[in-house]
């Protein structure tokens, strides 16, 4: 029942364990079109299937009776299909060639329904997929939002969303990232959403928000540090987050999973975080050209992330919420597929964060999809 | 995604054979690998080749076992060999089969390898879909196993000789026709150290063949490979690289592969380890040279500096210097973050490799370091005394006083260049003017410690009226609807009409009040050293509220939003709602808070005690960011233009970007900044103990003028109409020309 009680984890306190559990494995839906030309009603039948629940997803002859159990359990329910096709969203004119050809699903397997939370003024979709080379999915990603009950009546937001991308090959890298986002979930919401609704200041005296999130993240490492060290194995896993408290965002990260926002001022997506990366290193210290680094075959290679080290000497950067239109949290299995322009088109032009979603997903598939892809959107009202 | 393996060393790494002599050891190695799997490892007494006795497994990594095992041939004796054994995880067919030529061939060509610090290489061969190499069993324990145990760094004689072997192996490697061999993975993991002081390298990337070809393989372990093997190029420079590495490691104890990439410029060794000497560090610094045709361009010449380290007469550096081929010339400074001049050999001689940088706390960049500090309060304390003692000009004095400090201060403009201001006018009150004027239609006012508030004519300093109080006044005047108030010693505040100076009414409080007064919508905010904020009616001085902390409160209120923020001596930084005094909230900071906040947005900055400065979301009560400084802040920060400006006691004026507090400028006076930044018109004007007025470009931090006051300045200043006002400790108040 806790887990059927599904990711509504909007504004209830008491709901956070039980949510979070059941956002952290992706979501997966059989999607059974193969034929190009009729992809496209097949997804308008498709549309407003609700699926809430991945163990029920999976089993296809449940499927219906899982959407009507969740229909009945939510009211509204949170994860439906986008309709792509509605003509109430329209795609921005710009672009309306280039950005409907991503909006057929993908993955001919099972393709991923997002998530959609929303709270005040931010809307946020979230899901995952396994690509077209890999058969399993190492990326694991959390989302939570609530309001905390203000001082004058002014209520303030609280979010915490967490993308994390496990690594090891056979040495269980999903593991790794599930642990991550589950610790590293709970102790924010520990740490920093309990004390919001107590009033209390965070850690200790003089410490910063930043610095409180660098701690929990520091505890997400060595919670995969111990059980790596327990079972003998040298998983790891990246992990970028961001922390929506009122009006500001702190992102930390660690690894190659990357933050990015597209700012309200000129619609240009920025990269936010820098990533652990040797070849990052080597294109700061300006021994190679982005392009190079881009196909450089090295290009995943670490020298910071959750599991290898007693710290995770996370990075952490500060923003206004009000300076961004959206953000995007995503695994390399996106930036790696799809040009950072192309992000920024589907970002610009979708008209919800859950078609987005779908889009970089299905973009990311189609140039390719050699990674797991985990995307978080958030749009900024 | 794959990530090459750390953190694996206390189970042996890939081809070290560490010598395993309890069976307790080996039984869990044995139940770890059996544990991952049926049939992963072979079992004792497993024959291979029908002349391999496996005996037990003795190291193991994420693509390869080693194994302890018998040759068989040798019937009469025990030979005792190493068997490697190499997993191949492709399943192409053709591509396995490539692989295995590869296999052979680096296997043919090791075999031709004669050194003694290189195992000889037996045997090879294929059986049950995985590769074998026999070769010569290693008795002892890796370098990385051994500093583990160690803890410490590792003696710097030992680490200069074993480096010494170290290139006589990599140079016959690197001589061999016709190709040299590049050993592209030297870390200490990979040296071997034999009970009778014998290194042997081990491990020469051959089971790397069989790695996957996915993404995030390379050959080299992250940390101690060059940046340019990150291209694919492999060049004997890159073993000098590693082996500069490797050597790092060892004296400092410090593993590259949990640091950023390329960082060692960073990493001193000294800084790290202070024993090392100051030439052991020049020349592993040049090993690890970012550019390659910087460093050593041949072991050779590596190994010659460093026997000449170990000559027992050389134990300064005049007998590497002297011998031109290895002087160790053109050490670079581009990654120190320091970019001055590049270091002769008179300076290497005196300073340590990296001077200017303190020693305890690598991570202040730029910043005055405590090594720093201390000389220049030496220097200012000799100045002081000089001053004193020869009874120089303020001018002269200050002056003097500055520079001492841009003698550390290169990158600042000196105080012989900067011009000086005008003086309008002056007016002598009869004590120190400790309290900041305030402006207002054309006069004005400041308190003295001579306990007299007064009026003087802005643009003449014509004396209009003074009022007393009871004692000292250091707070600053505040005027709103006809009347001027201010805060005394005797535990009063006072207001007066703005004409006339007659007193409209007193309130009193329970200690002396040095926080000044704020005036918002009607309603007058002060606190006390009694420990309570004070809420006043502004015209009639009845008391609204009052609310209490829990030492005195000297840091003037500031009110934005409906809430009145201020700092208290018990470290918190109150929010109280500014209609009834109820708490918002408190943050708190790790020493008492005598600045005043200052607010922008959603953003309240606050300096204190602990040398933070404190940045605050209004909405959470939580620290945005804070700021480091090497001392107390007791000035209040301004607010302009997306920055924010503060002053601290260890000399500096700050300027930081607002939002994410990161430093954009700073600039070093000749003594503690107590006085609180004004800016006006893009210029920013403070005052210094050292006794000057500053005017410096807000942008940019450039001083604009100087103006040297006969004694210190912790009055903050004022700007009217193009004079900047400030009171001095030389009883004086100052009215100066704002544009020369």
């Amino acid at each position: 029942m806790k887990k059927k009680s599904s990711s509504n984890s909007v504004t209830v306190a008491h709901e956070a364990k039980a949510s979070v559990a059941a956002v952290l494995e992706p979501a997966t839906v059989p999607i059974t079109t193969k034929n190009g030309k009729r992809r496209a009603t097949k997804v308008a039948e498709t549309s407003g299937q609700s699926i809430i629940e991945p163990v029920v997803a999976k089993s296809r002859k449940k499927d219906k009776a899982a959407a009507e159990i969740v229909k009945e359990l939510n009211g509204t329910a949170v994860a439906t299909r986008p309709d792509l096709t509605d003509p109430l969203f329209p795609l921005a004119p710009a672009d309306p060639q280039t950005l409907s050809g991503f909006d057929v699903p993908s993955n001919p397997q099972n393709n991923p329904v997002p998530r959609v939370l929303s709270c005040q003024n931010i809307e946020c979709a979230y899901a995952s997929d396994v690509g077209r080379v890999r058969d399993n999915n190492e990326d694991n990603l959390g989302a939570f939002m609530a309001l905390v009950p203000g001082y004058a009546e002014q209520e303030m937001l609280f979010g915490f969303l967490v993308v994390a991308d496990g690594m090891g090959g056979y040495e269980r890298g999903e593991v790794a990232s599930q642990l991550a986002v589950r610790t590293a979930t709970t102790q924010a919401i520990e740490q920093i959403y309990f004390k919001a609704i107590a009033g209390q200041s965070l850690g200790e005296a003089g410490e910063t928000t930043a610095e409180t999130l660098v701690k929990i993240i520091d505890e997400a490492n060595s919670v995969v540090v111990y059980h790596a060290n327990r079972e003998r194995n040298t998983m790891g896993t990246t992990l970028v987050c961001a922390l929506l408290v009122g009006n500001m965002i702190y992102t930390g990260n660690v690894g190659d999973s990357r933050l990015y926002g597209l700012r309200r001022q000129n619609a240009a997506l920025e990269q936010i975080t820098t990533d652990h990366s040797v070849v990052q290193r080597l294109v700061d210290t300006g021994q190679l050209t982005p392009d190079e680094a881009a196909n450089s075959p090295q290009r995943s290679l670490l020298y910071r992330s959750l599991g290898q080290a007693n710290a995770s000497a996370a990075d952490t950067t500060l923003m206004d919420t009000s300076d961004f239109t959206h953000l995007l949290l995503c695994s390399d299995g996106l930036w790696d597929m799809v040009t950072d322009p192309l992000i920024e088109q589907i970002l610009r032009y979708s008209p919800t964060p859950a078609i987005a979603c779908c889009r970089l997903i299905n973009a990311a598939n189609q140039n390719g999809g050699v990674d797991n892809v985990s995307v978080i959107v958030v749009k900024i009202n | 995604m794959l990530l090459k393996k750390i953190g694996t060393s206390q189970i042996g790494k890939i081809g070290v054979v560490p010598a395993l002599k309890r069976e307790d050891e080996t039984t869990s190695l044995e139940s770890l690998r059996n544990s991952l799997g049926a049939n992963n490892v072979l079992a004792r007494a497993t024959v291979l080749q029908e002349r391999y006795e496996v005996e037990q497994v003795v190291g193991y990594g994420g693509m390869s076992t080693v194994y302890r095992g018998r040759d068989l041939r040798f019937t009469k004796v025990v030979r005792t060999v190493a068997i490697k054994e190499m997993f191949d995880v492709s399943t192409d067919p053709t591509n396995r089969q490539e692989k295995f030529k590869l296999f052979e061939r680096e296997a043919s060509m090791l075999a031709t390898l004669n050194h003694g610090s290189i195992p000889k290489i037996y045997d090879f061969f294929a059986q049950f879909d995985r590769n074998y190499l026999v070769m010569e069993y290693i008795e002892g324990h890796n370098l990385e196993v051994l500093l583990e145990e160690r803890g410490n760094p590792m003696d710097e004689r030992d680490v200069l000789e074993w480096a010494i072997q170290l290139c006589d192996v990599l140079a016959y490697l690197h001589s061999q026709k016709p190709h040299s061999v590049i050993f592209r993975d030297m870390k200490p993991s990979n040296v071997m150290l034999s009970e009778a002081g014998k290194l042997r390298l081990v491990d020469f990337g051959i089971a790397k063949v069989f790695m996957d070809d996915k993404k995030g393989t390379m050959i080299g372990t992250e940390g101690y490979s060059p940046p340019e093997q990150y291209k694919g190029i492999a060049l004997p420079v890159g073993d000098v690289y590693a082996l500069g590495a490797t050597m790092h490691q060892l004296l400092t104890n410090s593993d590259p592969r949990l640091e950023v990439p390329f960082t060692f410029h960073e990493r001193l060794p000294r800084a790290l380890n202070p024993v090392i000497s100051v030439q052991t560090e020049a020349l592993i610094m040049r090993a690890l040279e970012f550019d390659a045709p910087k460093r050593w361009q041949t072991v050779e010449d590596f190994k010659l500096a460093m026997l000449n380290i170990l000559k027992p007469e050389s134990s300064s550096m005049t007998a590497a210097l002297a011998d031109p081929k290895i002087a160790i010339k053109g050490i670079s400074t581009r990654d120190l973050g320091l970019g001055s001049t590049s270091l002769t050999s008179d300076a290497f001689q005196a300073e340590p490799y990296f001077k200017g940088v303190p020693i305890q706390n690598p991570t202040i960049s730029n910043g005055v370091g405590p090594v720093r500090s201390n000389q220049t309060k030496v220097d200012q304390d000799k100045a002081t005394r000089r001053g004193d003692g020869a009874n120089l000009t303020a001018a002269m004095r200050n002056r003097l006083m500055a520079s001492s400090h841009f003698k550390t201060e290169d990158e600042q403009l000196s105080l012989e260049e900067v011009p000086e201001t005008h003086q309008l006018w002056n007016f002598a009150c009869e004590e120190e003017v400790r309290s900041s004027p305030t402006v207002h239609d054309g006069v004005v006012y400041v308190g003295s410690y001579d306990s007299n508030l007064y009026a003087l004519q802005a643009k003449t300093g014509e004396f209009l009226w003074k009022a007393p109080t009871n004692a000292g006044v250091c707070s600053t005047p505040g005027v709103f609807e006809n009347l001027v108030a201010v805060g005394s010693e005797d535990g009063n505040v006072y207001a007066y009409d703005l004409a006339k100076g007659r007193l409209q009414w007193t309130v009193h409080t329970g200690g002396p009040v040095r926080s000044s007064v704020r005036y918002q919508s009607g309603l007058l905010y002060f606190g006390s050293d009694d420990q309570h904020l004070y809420c006043v009616e502004g015209r009639t001085g009845r008391q609204a509220w009052k609310q209490r902390t829990f030492k005195p409160i000297r840091s003037t209120p500031t009110v934005a939003n409906g809430t009145v923020y201020f700092g208290s001596n018990d470290g918190h930084l109150y929010a109280l709602d500014a209609t009834n005094g109820q708490q918002k909230w408190k943050y708190r900071t790790l020493q008492d808070v005598v600045s005043s906040p200052a607010v922008l947005g959603n953003q309240i900055f606050v300096g204190s005690l602990d040398g933070h400065l404190y940045c605050l979301d209004a909405q959470s009560s939580w620290a945005m960011w804070r700021f480091k400084t090497e001392h107390y802040v007791t000035s209040s920060p301004a607010v302009s233009n997306g920055k924010v400006y503060f002053g601290s006691v260890d000399g500096s004026l700050y300027c930081l970007d607002a939002k994410k507090g990161s430093k954009i400028w700073k600039y070093t006076t000749g003594g503690q900044v107590t006085s609180s930044p004004r800016v006006d018109g893009g210029v920013v004007y403070v005052g210094s103990i050292d006794g000057n007025v500053y005017a410096l470009d807000a942008e940019k931090g450039r001083p604009l003028w100087v103006y040297p006051a006969e004694g210190p300045i912790p009055s903050s200043p004022a700007i009217a109409d193009g004079i900047v006002y400030v009171g001095s400790l030389d009883y004086r108040l100052y009215a100066l020309a704002a544009k020369l």
